[in-house]
C-alpha cells in the first residue's frame, strides 16, 4: 500500500504541492502527465531518494516519510533502466538478494524463477552492453523484483520501445498485476498504456493532482 | 563514389594529420635523444650506483604516491561529482592550485608549511624536509591534484541513477559506492592511477627544492638529469632521460594492458 | 568487505615500497654512531667535490652527505634551523658574505678561483673580441642578476664593453651551466663561462679574451655556525683546502687553486 498525504516538493523552478493519493496493496496505478510535469521526482521522493518538503509517506501503513530508500521495500526501475554496468545480468537479478546475505543456494533459485518468467534465461552471463532496450527493461524489473517488494515503481518502462517489444512488456506487467502481490506505481505520458494497465489513475499537471476522465 | 564521399575523405585525412603531427614531434624528441646519446652512455649510466639508487627511488616513490594519490582522489572526485555543498567553488578553484602553480613554488611552500609550529610538530615523528617522505610528499602534492580531476570525470560520467536504484535494492550509501560506483569507475581510478604515477616519475621542482637533491638519499631520475645538466655532462644527462622514458614507458604499457584486460569484462 | 579488500589491496602495495625504501642501506635510519657532516655544494662543483668526499671519507671514516642545488636554494636550506648543515659552499664567495651578515657562516677558506672565458664549439676559429660583438655569432650569457658569471662580468667589463657585449647577447641563462649546454647543443655559437668548468669537454675550445681577464671570482667553504659536527667539518674544511687533497682534485678537474682570501 501506498499512501501520500499532502506532500510537497520544491525543486528549482517546479515544484509538487497538495499531492494525496492512496494505492492499495496488489492494486496497479498508473500516474500520467506531460513530460516535466514532476512525475519521476515524485517516484523518487517514494523511494526514499528524494526528501519532500512537506508531508508523509506511508508504506504498508507506516510512516516512511524518514526512512532511507533500502528500509522502505520499494522496488524501482527507472526510465533508462540504469543497469548496473559492470555486473552480469545474473549479478544484477541476485544483487538485493546478495545485498541482503540470503544463502547462495536460494539466490540461485530466485534468479532462475525471475529469469524464466522474463524470458531472460538466456542473457544470464551477458553484461548491460549489447542488449536491446527491452532485454534491459525486463533485466531492471527482474532486478527491482528479485527481493519481492511490496511496492514497485516504474518510470515510463514502455516509452521508448518499439511495439513488438511493448507489447512483449505490457504482456508481463499483465501478468504482474493479476498475481497481486505488489502495489505498483506506474508513471507515463502515455494514455492508451494507462488504459491498458491500470486498476486505478491519477494525472498530475502544473505540479497537481487533476481528475482522471474515465476509470475502470 | 558517392557525392561528398571525397569530402570525407578528406576531413578524416585532416584529423589525421593533425593528431599525427603530435605524436610526430614526440617520437622526434625520442630519436634525437637516442641519437644525441650512445649505448655506452646508457650503459654507463646504469652501472652508475647513483642512477641505479635514482631509478629504484623514483619506481618506489613514484608508486607510494599513486596509491596515496588514489586514496585521497576517489573521494575527492566523488564527493565533487556527486554532492552540492557550500565551498564547492572554493574547493574545485583550491584543487586546481597544484595544477597551475610553478612546481618550484610549490616546493617552496612546501617548505614554509613545515617551518610552521605544526610543520615542525610532525617532524617530531617523522622528517620530511630533505628526506625521503619529503620526496613522496612533494611529489604527492602536485599528483593527487591531477588525479583527483580524472576521478571527478569519472564519477561524473556514471549514470547516478544506477546508485540510486542500488540505495532502494538495499543498499547503504557506502554500500551503493562500493559495489555499483567504485566498479564502474574503475577504468578511472586506473586512468587517475597511472596518471598519478607519470607525474610522480617526472615531478622535479617541488622535489628539488623540499626534498633537496641529496645522492644516495634524495635523489629521484629527474634529479640526476638537472646534476648532469648542471654540471654539463649532457650525454649522461640524456642517457638517464632515456632510461626513465623506457621504464616509463614499459610501466604504463604493463599497466594499460592490464586495465584493458580488466575493462573487457564490463 | 569490499572496502576492506580495496583498501588492504593498496595498503600492501603501499607497504610494499615503504619496505624497499626502508630497507635500502642509503635510505635506512643510518649508522648513527659513525659522524656524519652535511655540505651544501654548488651543484657546478658536483665533479671534483664527488670525489673528494669519497676519499675524505675513505681517509677518515666520516660520512659526507653532499647536497647539490643552485646556490640560492642553498642558501635557503642553510637558513632552515631544523635541518641543520655543517658546510656552505656556494658557487661564489658572495653567498658566503650574505651568509656572514647574517651570521649562519663563520669565515670563508678560498678554493678555487675561476676566471671567464669565451666557449665555441670545435672546429670554430677561436672569436675576437669583435667578433663577438659583432651581431654576427649568436652569443649566451649568464645572468648577471641570478648567476655570479653574468654579475663579475657585468661588474668587471669597461663601461663600452659591457654594453656591446650585452647588444649581441642572444639570450641570458640563469646558470654558468645553462651556458655551456646551450653552446653544447648549438643553441648559440658562444657564450661567457667560467674555464673551470670546459676541462671535461673536449668539444670546446676556451678562448681568453684581454677584455675579460678581469672577469674573476673565488669559490669558497664557509663552515656553518650551527652545524651539529664541528670537529669533523673543520676536517673537512682543512681537507678541501689542502693542496695534496682537495687541490689536488680541483686542479685535475681544472680549477685554479685560490691565494688567500682577499677584499675584491
Amino acid at each position: 500500500m501506498i499512501e501520500l498525504t499532502d506532500l510537497a516538493v520544491r525543486q528549482g523552478a517546479f515544484a509538487l504541492d497538495g499531492i494525496s493519493f492512496q494505492i492499495e496493496s496488489g492494486q496497479y496505478a498508473v500516474l500520467t502527465g506531460q513530460t516535466g510535469a514532476g512525475k519521476t521526482t515524485l517516484l523518487e521522493v517514494v523511494a526514499g531518494l528524494r526528501r519532500p518538503s512537506r508531508g508523509i509517506v506511508r508504506l504498508n501503513g507506516t510512516d516512511a516519510t524518514h526512512f532511507p530508500p533500502r528500509a522502505r521495500g520499494v522496488g524501482y526501475v527507472p526510465q533508462d533502466g540504469a543497469l548496473f554496468r559492470t555486473m552480469t545480468v545474473q549479478e544484477q537479478l541476485a544483487f538485493a538478494l546478495t545485498v541482503r546475505k540470503v544463502p547462495t543456494r536460494d539466490v540461485a533459485v530466485r534468479v532462475g524463477e525471475l529469469a524464466e518468467w522474463l524470458g531472460i534465461a538466456h542473457l544470464l552471463n551477458r553484461r548491460p552492453a549489447g542488449l536491446s532496450g527491452g532485454e534491459t527493461q525486463r533485466v531492471a524489473l527482474g532486478r527491482a523484483l528479485a527481493a519481492k517488494p511490496n511496492v514497485l515503481l516504474l518510470d515510463e518502462p514502455l516509452s521508448a520501445q518499439d511495439d513488438e517489444t511493448r507489447a512483449g512488456l505490457t504482456e508481463i506487467l499483465l501478468q504482474l498485476r493479476n498475481a497481486r502481490q505488489t502495489s505498483v506505481l506506474h508513471i507515463t505520458h502515455n494514455r492508451a498504456e494507462a488504459e491498458a494497465l491500470a486498476d486505478v489513475r491519477f494525472h498530475l499537471e502544473k505540479g497537481r493532482l487533476a481528475p482522471v476522465n474515465s476509470r475502470r | 563514389m558517392p557525392p561528398g564521399h571525397a569530402r570525407d575523405r578528406l576531413f578524416v585525412l585532416a584529423v589525421a594529420l593533425l593528431g599525427g603531427l603530435y605524436v610526430g614531434l614526440i617520437a622526434a624528441l625520442v630519436f634525437a635523444d637516442a641519437a644525441y646519446t650512445s649505448s655506452s652512455a646508457v650503459g654507463r649510466a646504469l652501472e652508475d650506483p647513483n642512477v641505479r639508487f635514482a631509478i629504484r627511488l623514483s619506481l618506489l616513490s613514484s608508486t607510494a604516491t599513486a596509491v596515496l594519490a588514489i586514496w585521497v582522489a576517489v573521494p575527492l572526485g566523488y564527493v565533487l561529482a556527486r554532492f552540492q555543498f557550500p565551498g564547492k567553488i572554493l574547493a574545485d578553484a583550491l584543487i586546481d592550485i597544484p595544477i597551475v602553480l610553478p612546481p618550484l613554488v610549490v616546493g617552496v611552500s612546501l617548505l614554509i608549511l613545515f617551518r610552521t609550529a605544526a610543520g615542525r610538530w610532525v617532524e617530531g615523528f617523522l622528517p620530511f624536509t630533505y628526506a625521503v617522505p619529503g620526496v613522496i610528499l612533494a611529489q604527492f602534492t602536485v599528483a593527487a591534484a591531477f588525479a583527483a580531476r580524472t576521478m571527478r570525470v569519472a564519477f561524473e560520467q556514471i549514470n547516478p541513477r544506477a546508485e540510486a536504484v542500488a540505495l532502494t535494492l538495499g543498499c547503504s550509501r557506502a554500500g551503493a559506492f562500493w559495489r555499483v560506483a567504485l566498479p564502474e569507475a574503475r577504468r578511472g581510478v586506473l586512468a587517475a592511477a597511472t596518471m598519478a604515477w607519470a607525474r610522480a616519475l617526472g615531478e622535479f621542482g617541488p622535489v628539488l627544492v623540499f626534498a633537496g637533491a641529496t645522492r644516495m638519499k634524495t635523489e629521484v631520475l629527474p634529479t640526476t638529469v638537472y646534476l648532469e645538466m648542471s654540471v654539463g655532462n649532457l650525454e649522461t644527462a640524456i642517457a638517464v632521460s632515456l632510461v626513465m622514458v623506457a621504464v616509463a614507458g614499459a610501466v604504463l604499457l604493463v599497466v594499460r594492458l592490464a586495465g584493458a584486460g580488466a575493462g573487457g569484462r564490463a | 568487505m569490499r572496502a576492506l579488500h580495496w583498501f588492504l589491496g593498496t595498503a600492501a602495495v603501499l607497504a610494499g615500497c615503504f619496505f624497499f625504501l626502508q630497507s635500502d642501506p642509503g635510505l635506512g635510519p643510518g649508522d648513527s654512531s659513525k659522524p656524519r657532516i652535511v655540505v651544501l655544494c654548488a651543484a657546478g662543483l658536483k665533479g671534483p667535490l664527488e670525489s673528494i668526499a669519497r676519499s675524505f671519507e675513505s681517509d677518515t671514516g666520516i660520512a659526507v652527505e653532499l647536497d647539490f642545488g643552485g646556490s640560492q636554494t642553498l642558501f635557503a636550506r642553510l637558513s632552515d634551523p631544523h635541518r641543520p648543515a655543517d658546510v656552505f659552499l656556494p658557487a661564489d664567495e658572495s653567498y658566503i658574505r650574505i651568509a656572514r651578515e647574517k651570521a649562519l657562516v663563520g669565515g670563508g677558506t678560498a678554493l678555487v678561483s675561476m676566471q671567464a672565458v669565451v666557449i665555441v664549439r670545435k672546429p670554430a676559429s677561436p672569436p675576437t673580441w669583435a667578433d663577438l660583438t659583432s651581431g654576427r655569432l649568436r652569443v649566451a650569457q649568464a645572468d648577471p642578476s641570478v648567476a655570479a658569471v653574468g654579475r663579475r662580468t657585468q661588474e668587471a667589463l669597461a663601461p663600452a664593453d659591457w654594453r656591446a657585449l650585452n647588444a649581441a647577447t642572444t639570450v641570458y641563462k640563469p646558470t654558468v651551466s645553462d651556458v655551456l649546454n646551450a653552446v653544447r647543443l648549438g643553441g648559440v655559437d658562444a657564450g661567457v663561462v667560467w674555464d673551470a668548468i670546459v676541462l671535461p669537454h673536449p668539444d670546446l675550445l676556451a678562448v681568453h679574451l684581454p677584455q675579460l681577464a678581469g672577469v674573476t671570482a673565488r669559490v669558497e667553504a664557509a663552515v656553518a655556525v650551527k652545524g651539529p659536527n664541528p670537529h669533523a667539518t673543520e676536517r673537512f674544511v682543512r681537507y678541501l683546502a689542502d693542496p695534496t687533497r682537495g687541490g689536488a682534485a680541483f686542479r685535475t678537474a681544472g680549477y685554479a687553486i685560490a691565494g688567500p682570501a682577499t677584499a675584491r
